[in-house]
């Protein structure tokens, strides 16, 4: 008797795949394929930097184009968001934020709002709030601090080889005055909430793949052949501002939203990928042991789990090889030379301290 | 009977070698945290700090009991360790203090960046800090460490090889030394407050209007000389004569 079913491969089946299968791997049609020199960048939500985090200890080309100055401990860089993403955008929750990011940097799109007051006195960019602790000392400075970030950006953009973008809320604020949106509410890291100057909105299918269809012609027509892949973040909402609904429901929304958008653009794109990280941690076969005790953050064997996925199915390496150890300390040699040059400058006051040196 | 105990790093030795000079100063002492058996002069031991027990066996030992003003001279170099000359990979930053103009074509590094870098640098230092505010028994002040030479020009003629190296660098420009001597110098005023102590500024007379050091106090690029040495004395006895048990 013969059916379509008949002759399907066993990742279309459940038991097969799912329920007797050792490790589910839902990625089985890439269309392209990671080379290790290929320059790898990165943005989106929290779930993204666990893949810039686990791209580097896998040796590939994870590219940061606004690295830390060597000045910088790896402690330090972290605290300040250096290679937290390819570029110190911190996190880009939304497809929209995404489209006015790429517009800001090439000054097409310049907000009202430029810096928010902390009661501190500090400023924050309102669009990077929590980029950095306690803020920028003045307008000036966080303004050249953005202006060389987005020069940063610009040369990412030119030279990425793979664009990996994590989808992650469908809900934002947005100014009623020019339609620019933050990454984080109004008057919770800085600024201050005013119904008045700012409006919920809870992105549509419609709408994110509008702004996603513009941001990959966009990215196309400055980096042709640019591989791009997408994923949607599985980590739930901390909260929701859609009146009536609960977080879980919410949650499920626009979990949904993001999915169906991500599959519709990969439908009409070429060299566009969904990257099925999601289902890899929420599907039936994690049985919930892919998140940590709060039930929102994603736990280390998931990661790994998701990146084994990615390796088997987009590189040539072996998704068990051996990690890359990359070194937590950063080097710098010259503040070791000049920290041994003063030691024994004070060292030496102790041969003659009487003498009265003049420089 | 009234004694002084000065405890630090390099920055006590000018004011060792003031108090050599004259017997006004007969009743101060002098611990050098330099010395191999005072190191490291404090460790986290079990989540607890824990002063050197040399140290603190030093210290009983000159205290004998008595009544003791004592002055931390605690650390005070780092901030030229990072901040005297240019680093290789050239950057700027701009501080709450001094106008600084911008450098074309030089990265710029956020204040905060910068001080994250020297608070960490600093960590030891303040943990030394912390251990002998717990430790001592008396009235305690932590010293600013001399405020930075303003001259490039006596900078670049430092003998040595800590002139070659400044030579080598390169000086950077006096308002960015200053910002990371007075990041420094926050750091220590915030861990002396936080540990109930006080902290005294560089003698006022030793300053110029703009905060560097005047050059009759210059030594080398990190130190103050014996003749600062005497107005620290002065100040930190004239400090003592504010409290009412001594």
């Amino acid at each position: 008797m013969s059916h379509p079913y008949k002759d399907l491969p066993d990742y279309a089946f459940w038991r097969r795949s799912v329920v007797e299968c050792n490790e589910v791997n839902p990625a089985v049609s890439p269309s392209f394929s990671l080379r290790p020199h290929e320059k790898v960048a990165t943005a989106g939500s929290c779930f993204a930097q666990h893949i810039a985090r686990h791209l580097k200890k896998r040796g590939f080309s994870y590219y940061i184009a606004e690295p830390a100055h060597p000045i910088m401990s790896e402690d330090v860089a972290r605290t300040f968001n250096y290679g937290t993403f390819s570029c110190r955008y911190g996190n880009v929750y939304t497809s929209l934020q995404l489209k006015q990011l790429i517009e800001r940097v090439y000054g097409e799109f310049v907000p009202h709002e430029s810096a928010w007051q902390l009661e501190t006195g500090l400023w924050v960019d309102p669009f990077r709030p929590q980029i950095q602790p306690r803020g920028f000392i003045s307008v000036d400075e966080l303004e050249r601090d953005r202006s060389q970030h987005f020069a940063s950006v610009r040369h990412m953009l030119s030279s990425m080889d793979v664009f990996i973008f994590t989808l992650g809320l469908t809900e934002c604020w947005v100014s009623r005055s020019d339609g620019s949106v933050f990454p984080i509410c109004p008057g919770v890291s800085g600024g201050k909430f005013d119904h008045e100057a700012y409006r919920f909105q809870n992105l549509t299918v419609r709408e994110i793949v509008t702004d996603m269809s513009w941001v990959i012609d966009r990215l196309r027509a400055i980096r042709p052949g640019l591989k791009i892949l997408l994923t949607v973040s599985p980590v739930p909402l901390m909260a929701t501002a859609a009146g009536g609904r609960h977080v879980l429901s919410a949650t499920t929304y626009s979990k949904s939203v993001l999915r169906v958008a991500a599959e519709e653009l990969c439908e009409a794109q070429d060299m566009v990928d969904y990257f099925p990280s999601y289902e890899i941690i929420t599907g039936p076969n994690a049985r919930g042991s892919y998140f940590a005790s709060d039930l929102r953050s994603v736990t280390e064997n998931g990661v790994d789990h998701v990146m084994r996925a990615f390796i088997r199915s987009y590189t040539d390496q072996k998704a068990d090889a051996e990690m890359v150890n990359v070194s937590t300390q950063r080097e710098d040699d010259h503040v070791e030379k000049m920290e041994a040059i003063i030691q024994t400058n004070c060292d030496e006051q102790a041969l003659d301290p009487l003498v009265l040196r003049t420089l | 009977m009234k004694r002084f105990l000065f405890i630090g790093h390099s920055h006590v030795r000018a004011i060792e070698a003031a108090a050599a000079r004259s017997p006004r100063w007969a009743d101060a002492h002098f611990l050098d945290l330099n010395r191999d058996e005072f190191k490291p002069a404090a460790r986290i031991i079990d989540g607890r700090i824990v002063l050197n027990r040399a140290l603190s066996d030093a210290i009983d030992r000159i205290v004998k009991g008595e009544e003791c003003f004592f002055a931390l001279a605690v650390g005070g170099a780092m901030h030229n360790v990072l901040g005297l000359v240019h680093h290789p990979v050239k950057f700027q930053f701009m501080n709450p203090w001094k106008q600084v103009d911008p450098v074309p074509e030089v990265p710029m590094l956020p204040f905060e960046a910068v001080r994250g870098v020297l608070e960490e640098s600093l960590s030891y230092q303040l943990l030394v800090l912390r251990a002998l505010a717990r430790h001592v028994d008396g009235p305690l002040v932590q010293l600013q460490s001399p405020p930075p030479v303003p001259s490039k020009e006596a900078l670049l003629a430092t003998p040595g090889v800590y002139g070659q190296a400044i030579r080598q660098f390169g000086v950077l420009d006096e308002k960015s030394r200053f910002a990371w001597w007075r990041i420094q110098s926050d750091a220590f005023e915030a861990a002396a407050e936080e540990e109930g102590m006080g902290f005294l500024p560089a003698p006022s007379q030793c300053v110029d209007p703009e905060g560097f050091l005047i050059k009759e106090a210059w030594r080398d690029p990190t130190h103050g000389n014996v003749w600062y040495g005497e107005q620290v004395l002065s100040q930190v006895y004239g400090e003592a004569e504010n409290v009412p048990s001594l």
